[in-house]
């Protein structure tokens, strides 16, 4: 029961955390953004930072293979993993971009081979890959200073998208009698681990 | 249902021939990185006739090779987009991606069914050679994060397009299409491969 109320409070807490958090000023971000403006760029940290999308998009696939119960427990880990992350990135200054493109090659991979890992590795990984929405901080955007209202839009976009793709991995179930649907995610999941090589390899080659 | 699957083939073939030539890398900002890697591989004709080859192959060696060279093609075609980005040299690429439309192309004209591990690792050879020609140009690209997202959807559009040649089976004298499209797709392979066409 504590562990099932655990599941809906966490990721609303870690919401209500961001969306009211003090109101400091963003250096780059000014003080007087209208609200339309602030959604927007709350959207595009998430839509315009590839490492972030494929992270969300591998973890909204491998949570639609579970049933209700166990993808409750994969969101619940997942946010855990957000909350985890913040203290990691911005008071240790840990660089979790790497953690988030190996975490989605592997998950990438697993989606495209349809072979998963036993639950509680997929739970520590879907953990990583919240955590790595905080590597944020480390591509060029201080967290720390933003308005609180960006903030919370980027973590409601990040939850859209995670959603997203959940349901899509929900509508191939629900027509995977259809042979060319199961091979869709297969070559989704192929994409997203080609992808995440290309953006480690670029991190590599072109530090900075 | 034949004519209308004859229909949808004729009109894909009319704009796959109607392609304007794209002119790469021209493009700004996130979008410009995206649409200017989508066209990368769509360019560049020995690309394209090797990616749509996987296509045909995979489909016509039936399940799972339908889905196994797709899937395979562009996770290998990223190690080898890796190991250009981070400037380490590979033999003769070029020679490589012009000789893999020769060797698939023959794949379908002789319909050669190879088990589908066999079929992979080939076409995951030649995935690295067409990755590291895409590689190479990625540090240079507007965006490279999304010009990587760029290259990897047009790599899988072509693969799409193969499997729906492969479409060509069910009607008559399809097969005998099919294998004419493979012979095409060697010829162009041999074309680049003796410099006829650079």
């Amino acid at each position: 029961m504590m562990t099932k109320s655990f599941q809906f409070t966490a990721p609303l807490a870690v919401l209500l955390w961001f969306c009211l958090a003090n109101g400091a000023v963003a250096h780059g971000f000014g003080g007087d953004m209208t609200l339309l403006l602030q959604i927007k760029i709350g959207a595009k940290l998430v839509l315009a930072n590839t490492e972030i999308m494929l992270a969300l998009i591998a973890s909204g696939l491998i949570i639609s293979v579970w049933n209700i119960a166990d993808a409750k427990r994969g969101l619940a880990s997942f946010y855990t993993g957000v909350v985890l992350g913040f203290p990691l990135v911005f008071v240790m200054q840990i660089d979790l971009i790497w953690v988030g493109l190996l975490l989605s090659i592997a998950m990438g991979g697993m989606i495209a081979m349809n072979k998963f890992a036993p639950k509680q590795v997929l739970w520590l990984c879907l953990a990583g890959a919240g955590a790595s929405l905080m590597s944020l901080g480390f591509l060029g955007h201080e967290l720390t200073g933003m308005p609180p209202f960006i903030l919370g839009n980027f973590l409601f976009t990040a939850t859209l998208v995670l959603i997203g793709a959940l349901v899509v991995g929900l509508l191939v179930k629900m027509y995977s009698h259809l042979a060319w649907v199961p091979i869709v995610l297969r070559i989704l999941g192929s994409w997203i681990s080609a992808i995440a090589i290309l953006a480690g390899a670029f991190f590599i080659g072109m530090p900075g | 249902m034949p004519r209308l699957l004859s229909t949808v083939i004729v009109t894909v073939l009319v704009f796959a021939a109607a392609v304007l030539p794209a002119s790469a890398h021209t493009e700004v900002g996130a979008v410009g990185g995206l649409v200017s890697g989508f066209l990368h591989p769509i360019s560049g004709f020995d690309h394209v006739v090797a990616m749509v080859a996987v296509g045909i192959w995979g489909a016509y060696l039936g399940q799972p090779s339908i889905w196994l060279l797709p899937v395979v093609f562009p996770t290998i075609m990223a190690f080898g987009g890796a190991l250009g980005v981070l400037g380490i040299p590979v033999p003769p690429v070029e020679i490589m991606i012009a000789l893999s439309g020769v060797v698939l192309g023959l794949m379908i004209v002789f319909a050669v069914r190879l088990p589908p591990v066999v079929a992979a690792v080939i076409v995951g050879i030649f995935a690295v050679f067409h990755g590291y020609a895409h590689g190479v140009e990625l540090p240079s690209a507007a965006n490279p994060l999304t010009y990587a997202v760029g290259f990897v959807v047009g790599t899988g559009f072509l693969h799409a397009i193969g499997i729906g040649f492969s479409l060509l089976r069910a009607i008559p004298k399809g097969d005998v299409l099919l294998r004419g499209v493979g012979a095409f797709i060697s010829l162009v392979g041999l074309a680049f491969l003796t410099g006829i066409v650079a």
